[in-house]
């Protein structure tokens, strides 16, 4: 009586088996997964905390090209030229305003003069340009 | 009168292409000047620092370093002014003062000075520099140098712009 329950055990296993086999090759499984599963929440359901944990981040690290990958950033984005081009755009800044300060009191200087009668005065609104050829005389005057 | 004032006024808030071509004042060549003083300066040291290192080549044992004599470094520093502000004006118009501050030297015409002006020019600055403080004095920004040799200094902050405009 033994044997033939074990007999209908096993062949019980081997059609159920194949079933399954037949099921699952005929399922697409990943679109039902797709499809079916709310993978959000799947995924807050796992505590990502414990697989951090058994991460070896250095060896990670160490198989990575660093200074290779940091290289190719600065050549991407011209880094050198960044600085060149701010560097350059700030001492021009500079002169620029040295320059104006320099006319600016250069003016100031004139108008005084001319408050002090120790100059004629002259007309700032008119840019003088080019010398006309009355100026020589003007100071050969003084 | 007024109108004078408040176009002095407005001259800090002004677009700088505005003094394009005017004559400059004192201040900013007074500025120059002296920037192309460190200029000279600093040649000067580099020849006497040349020498020395010449010296020292030529006889390590006995050398012992010494400053210049007045009867050298005089003239010395004279030539070496007198070449650089002729090569400076005479070859762009500035000298690397003049270049800083946004000056340019030209002659009647607007064009920069030729050689032999600008020679002269730079002699009578070697001789007499206190020549320049006439521009405070002059009606149009000309120093003594400029009345003797016909020059004008302008604002010229564009390089690659006419120098002035007629």
């Amino acid at each position: 009586m033994i044997l033939p329950v074990r007999l209908l055990d096993r062949l019980a296993t081997h059609v159920v088996r194949r079933t399954v086999d037949v099921v699952l090759d005929r399922l697409d499984l990943t679109r039902i997964v797709l499809e079916r599963v709310d993978v959000a929440r799947v995924v807050d359901a796992v505590d990502p905390d414990p697989v951090a944990a058994r991460v070896d981040i250095d060896a990670i690290i160490a198989r990575i090209d660093l200074v290779g990958i940091a290289q190719m950033i600065v050549d991407e984005i011209d880094l050198p030229g960044i600085i060149r081009g701010s560097t350059t755009s700030m001492a021009s800044e500079s002169v620029t305003g040295i320059r104006l300060q320099s006319a600016a009191a250069d003016e100031r200087l004139n108008e005084l003069m001319s408050r002090l009668k120790l100059r004629r005065r002259t007309d700032a609104r008119v840019p003088p340009s080019l010398p006309a050829a009355s100026d020589g005389g003007r100071d050969a005057g003084r | 009168m007024r109108a004078v004032d408040s176009a002095s006024d407005d001259l800090g808030r002004r677009d700088p292409r505005t003094f394009q071509g005017r004559r400059a004042g004192l201040v900013s060549r007074v500025a120059a000047a002296f920037l192309d003083v460190l200029v000279v300066a600093l040649i000067v040291t580099g020849i006497y620092l040349a020498f020395v290192a010449l010296v020292f080549a030529v006889s390590p044992g006995t050398f012992k370093p010494s400053t210049l004599p007045n009867w050298v470094l005089i003239p010395l520093t004279g030539l070496v002014a007198l070449a650089y502000l002729t090569q400076g004006w005479s070859g762009t118009g500035r000298t690397y003062g003049c270049s800083l501050m946004g000056l340019r030297v030209v002659d009647r015409g607007g064009n920069k000075p030729r050689l032999r002006r600008s020679f002269l020019r730079a002699g009578a600055y070697v001789v007499f520099p206190a020549g320049l403080i006439w521009v405070a004095f002059s009606a149009t920004n000309r120093s003594l140098q400029d009345i003797l040799v016909g020059t004008y200094v302008v604002y010229d902050w564009a390089p690659h712009e006419p120098t002035v405009s007629r």
